[in-house]
Parts: C-alpha cells; structure tokens; sequence
C-alpha cells in the first residue's frame, strides 16, 4: 500500500530469547499492507555504513536489538539516510518487553503489531494531526520515582509550570532497583533539584485529592486548597514486587531496602530465577548487580538458579563474568524440588546440560523475584483518571517502545518503569520522549480539537451502561453515587456511537443532536 | 427531498473514498445527497427511518472497511442497524424504498461509484416493474 515505507529488520539472532522466527517475522510483514518493502539485514551492527547502503526510501521503520542503539547505528542511518525526526521509527526486538507472552506466536504478534502500527505512524502522519486535543502549558506528574523527577527536570526548563506529586514511600534508585547502589544519592541529588526548581511544584500524595476530568484538562485541588488545572498529565508510578511465593524467602525489593539501609546479609544464599516464568534481563542485571555489592561486603556464598543465561542487556555478560570471578556461583536446573523434611530444608534439582544432580541444604536466605505490577497506591491514581490497564500494567501489545505511550485520554502519558522492566538508561530515555511528546502536543498550530463532545442528560439517563460498554475509548464512566453515566471529556473523540446506541436517548452530542441533523439532512 | 438517495458517510475511510471518486472524474446524478457524520457508528434505526419517512427513496450508509473503523467498530455497529432496519422495510413491506451498508477504502473510487449507482438503477427498475 504504501511504497515509501521500508521495514528494516536486523537478522543477527543473538538475542538470548534465541531466534526470534526472523524467518516467519519476514514472512508474516511481507504481507503486511502498512510495509511497501521489507529488507533484512543480516548482522546490521557489523560494518553499518556498508549495510545502510541497501536501505533507500523515504520513510523508514527499523526493527533491531539494542545493541543496534548501542553501537550508534541508528543515528549513523539517520545521518547518512538524511532522515528527519518522523521519517525513522525504530522498535526494539528486544525480549523483556515480550516477557508478557508466554509462546512463540504471541510474541510474533506482538511484534508484528508493534511493527505495523509504527508502520501507519508513518504512513498517516497527517492523520495524526487531528487526533490530539490542545493541551494547557501546566502539567500534573505524579510519581517522584526516576521518570518522574527526570521528566520534571526536563520540562522546567520549557518554561511551563510543572506540579509533581511526591508517592508516599519514595523509591530509593532508578526503578527502585540496585543501580541505586551503585549511584546511591542519585535519587536524593535529582529530588532536591527538583524541590529548588522555581518551575516546579512538589505536593505529597496524602494531600491529593481525587483528579476531575474537566474539558481540555483536569483538576486537582491538594489538601482542600483551591482547584489547580491541567493540560497534562504525566503518570509515572512506581512499580511494586509481589511478596514471594515461597513462605519466608524475600522479593527483591526486601533484598534491595536491606541492601540501601547497609544491613548485613550472611550466610548461604540462594537466588531462585525463572521460577514461574522468565526472568527478564534487566531485573537479572540487578540480581548481578546486587550479588556484586553483596559479594563485597561480606563473605556470603551465594547461589544463582536459573534455566537459561539470558545476556539481552549491554554488559550483562561482563556482569555474569565478574559475578563469577567474585565467586557466585550458576547452576543451570532443571526438575526443580524445595523440600522440607525434619527440620531441614533442601533444594535440589539437575542441571539439564551434564545431567548431574545438585543438593543446597540449608540455606540462610532464599531470594526468589515476584511478579511486579503498580503499587496500591498507583493503581488508586489510574483508577481516578480512568486509565486501562492490561496485564496489570502499562506495556500493552500496541505501546510501542520508545514512543510515548499515551494511555486512553488524550493528555494523559505514561512514563516509565510502569510500561515494563527497564534499566536506568531506559528509564532516563522514556521520560525524555514523553517530555518531547508532550511539548510537541502543546504547539496550539495545527491542532484542532475535538468538535463534538458526548453530555448525559442526567434525568433521561436510566444507568443501563449501553454507553459504556459501546464506547471505543472509555471515555464514558459511572457517576455511581447519582447513578447516571458521566462522560470523560477529554478522552471523548466525539464519534456519536454513544449517542446512536443510548436506549434512553440521554446522550446529546455537542452541535450533532438527532434534530440538527436530521433538520440539516432535510434541508440538503 | 423525494426520490433522492442519501449517503451518510463518515468522515474518516468513506469521506476520503468519497472525495477520490469525484477526484477520479466519475460523478454521482444529483438525485443523491450526502451527508458527514464523525463515524457510522453514530447512525442509529430512527435516523434511517426518518429519512425514509420524509421521502428520500433509499439510504446507503458509507462507512470505512470492516477492521479499518477510526472508532474501532463503528461501522459494524452500523451494519447491524442497516440490517434490521432493512428487515423492518421488508416487514412493513415498503416497497421501493431501501437502506445498504457499503464499505469503501480511500482508493476505491471507481468501484464505489459503480455500487452507489448500481443502487440508483435497482431503484429504477423497481420503480418502472
């Protein structure tokens, strides 16, 4: 459909999720109507310039892991290419974010999806014009995580007045994980940035009160002070760990706090990975990371379980090296047994490749990473501004990586570690790019806002929730106390389907009630 | 309003498919109107009704193709009241007077042409038997 599109797909399997079916991925995007012509390149890492040659047309969609990124072959390709922003998109085939999906097929899709709606990004450039409503220059960010206070920093100095809500248990690093080790006043240096910043206002979650939907923005009022408005919202949560599943072993974040509060940790330790599904790279960089410091400061034994050695990640396998020369130690299992008996608890299980059994008797601590989603308090917050959420979290099959992932309202972004596991670096660049999504949504030029706006008459609405069920962006939500359902103005996109299916005929669209038109059909 | 046919057209897919028609030089009889609506999911039984009610000898609801609605499934929605607005007709026995779905890609204007007036002609003959 459209010729000016080429796919580009790097070949290089060396991904630890192992071959990602390039074959079938090629197969499956050759058909695809969004991609005018596909070109694979085998190893595009290795010699770049020679491998760009083969690339030429005007809009471009690349596909690769993120050591493409690291070795700089994107830039190299938009330099030598003389791509503007808009006309390269670049998705990673990168494997944590396909962590949600258990079997091959899911995972080709997901990626074929990522790839094809990228793919009309480029195509309907124009098309996206009209979709984003006019923004207000004051935006709400609640979360005062990484993202939070890295998108904070990046906005004040745009000069719009920025508002930044303080979660209640500050994290202590980037993604509340070991890289805060490592850098340990990261966190604290870049808070009190923020709290100096003359751009920025810092509130505390405890005195927020709930987020009303107004037109064109929203309000919140802090501690029962008056009602401060939005253009928009940037929501960057923290993510939370699941206790353990194995009564009395720890998550990581009971591991991390124990670590960033200097408490000791002795004895025969046993991290247990890949136990329910796989552990993604990022989070097994962060065991490593904390096995190091913990390696350090004392004289612990230290066990790594896992059923595959994943290396996804720039300087995982650096990491895994120095690991063992500190003296941790990797098994590979498989067949895996906690057991119980008389007072003595044991795990043994084989290693897959020798066929040998091992024993650990004993152990002091076992550390066996939960499953993570939004905290409590997160998950209030979406809730009061009417996010969708899938699998618990932010990274849905469409939120294409590395772009700014608006949710359902217009307005409303998610930014950072809640669209999926991420390292620092990650972090640091999704707030970037939603600072920039955000600004470019703040250009009044070219943007019309939306003409026709659904409204309930309260007295006719008999709470049947057609309008809600019908409504394609959940922009329709319950007034539950009054009973009558409560459009969301600033996610309505005034399609009128609402309108079309109300039995109660309730819902009046702004300047497209049943009698203009009808009284404007007649008069054609 | 009478003996004309009324294409309510959404503004997205049928819109564009609309305007590449007449771009591509094939022109429509003047006995057919058109309106814009944000999507044809907005259409609902008494709109069709009405119109039929006050003359208009057919309506074609032009929406965008199946899997390409804006609104995700609007012109499904729309198909769905076509048809039992279409059985509501042929229960009352109206004869004469008729309501279609028709679905249109943005590069299809030469075959959205011919359907459009393919319906005009059926009309016709309807009328003259």
């Amino acid at each position: 459909m459209s010729d000016s599109i080429v796919a580009v797909l790097c070949d290089q399997q060396c991904s630890s999720k192992g071959p990602l079916q390039a074959a079938n991925l090629t197969k499956r995007l050759a058909k695809s109507s969004t991609v005018g012509k596909l070109i694979v390149l085998d190893k595009a890492c290795q010699d770049p310039e020679k491998k760009l040659k083969k690339v030429a047309g005007q809009k471009i969609l690349f596909g690769g892991c993120p050591y493409l990124e690291e070795s700089g072959f994107y830039s190299l390709a938009a330099e030598k290419l003389g791509l503007r922003p808009g006309e390269m998109l670049v998705t990673d085939v990168k494997s944590s974010i396909l962590d949600l999906y258990d079997s091959s097929t899911a995972i080709e899709d997901n990626l074929i999806g990522r790839l094809e709606s990228l793919g009309r990004l480029l195509a309907d450039s124009a098309g996206l014009k009209d979709r984003p409503v006019k923004l207000k220059r004051n935006v709400l960010i609640f979360g005062s995580g990484y993202s939070g206070l890295k998108a904070a920093l990046e906005l004040s100095g745009e000069k719009l007045s920025v508002d930044l809500v303080e979660t209640e248990d500050p994290p202590l690093a980037p993604g509340c994980l070991a890289e805060g080790l490592v850098c340990p006043g990261l966190i604290k240096e870049l808070t009190s940035e923020v709290r100096t910043s003359e751009h920025v206002a810092v509130f505390p979650q405890a005195q927020m009160g709930p987020i009303q939907s107004v037109e064109k923005g929203f309000t919140v009022s802090f501690g029962g002070g008056e009602l401060r408005e939005y253009g928009a919202v940037i929501f960057a949560p923290e993510r939370s760990e699941a206790p353990a599943d194995q009564i009395g072993a720890w998550n990581l974040t009971q591991l991390y706090k124990r670590l960033h509060e200097r408490r000791p940790i002795k004895g025969r330790i046993v991290f247990l990975l890949d136990r329910r599904s796989e552990t993604p790279p990022e989070v097994i960089q962060d065991i490593l990371i904390a096995a190091k410091v913990i390696k350090e400061r004392s004289h612990a034994e230290l066990w790594i379980l896992l059923k595959q050695m994943r290396v996804a990640l720039p300087g995982l396998q650096e990491l895994y090296d120095t690991a063992r020369e500190m003296g941790v130690i990797f098994v590979k299992y498989e067949n895996l047994r906690l057991q119980n008996e008389f007072g003595d608890f044991q795990i043994t299980g084989e290693d897959p490749q020798t066929g040998a059994s091992f024993r650990i008797s004993n152990p002091d601590r076992v550390i066996i990473p939960g499953t993570s989603g939004l905290s409590a308090s997160a998950l209030n917050a979406a809730e009061t501004l009417g996010l969708r959420l899938l699998n618990g979290q932010y990274t849905q099959p469409y939120s294409l990586w590395r772009l700014a992932n608006e949710s359902n309202h217009p307005g409303v972004l998610v930014c950072g570690s809640a669209r999926g596991n991420m390292d620092g670096g990650g972090v640091a660049a999704d707030a970037a790019s939603v600072v920039q999504a955000l600004k470019a949504r703040m250009i009044p030029e070219g943007i019309t806002p939306v003409e026709h706006i659904a409204s309930v008459d309260a007295d006719k609405c008999v709470y049947c929730l057609t309008c809600v069920r019908v409504c394609p962006y959940h922009a329709m939500g319950k007034n539950i106390e009054e009973r009558v359902a409560q459009p969301v103005t600033t996610a309505c996109q005034g399609c009128g389907i609402c309108a079309a299916e109300c039995p109660a005929e309730a819902i009046d669209m702004r300047n497209l009630s049943r009698e203009t038109v009808l009284a404007a059909m007649q008069a054609l | 309003m009478s003996d004309s046919i009324l294409i309510v057209h959404c503004a997205e897919g049928a819109k564009k498919a609309l305007a590449r028609m007449t771009e591509e030089g094939y022109k429509l009889p003047p006995r057919f109107k058109t309106f814009e609506l944000p999507c044809t999911g907005s259409v609902n039984e008494v709109l069709l009704m009405e119109n039929l009610s006050n003359g208009a000898k057919g309506v074609v609801v032009l929406g965008c193709r199946k899997e390409n609605c804006k609104h995700l499934d609007g012109n499904l929605k729309a198909e769905r009241k076509v048809a039992r607005v279409k059985r509501l007709l042929s229960e009352a026995g109206a004869e004469g007077r008729f309501v279609e779905m028709v679905y249109a890609a943005p590069d299809e204007g030469k075959r959205l042409h011919e359907t459009l007036l393919g319906f005009a002609r059926a009309g016709e003959a309807e009328g003259k038997s």
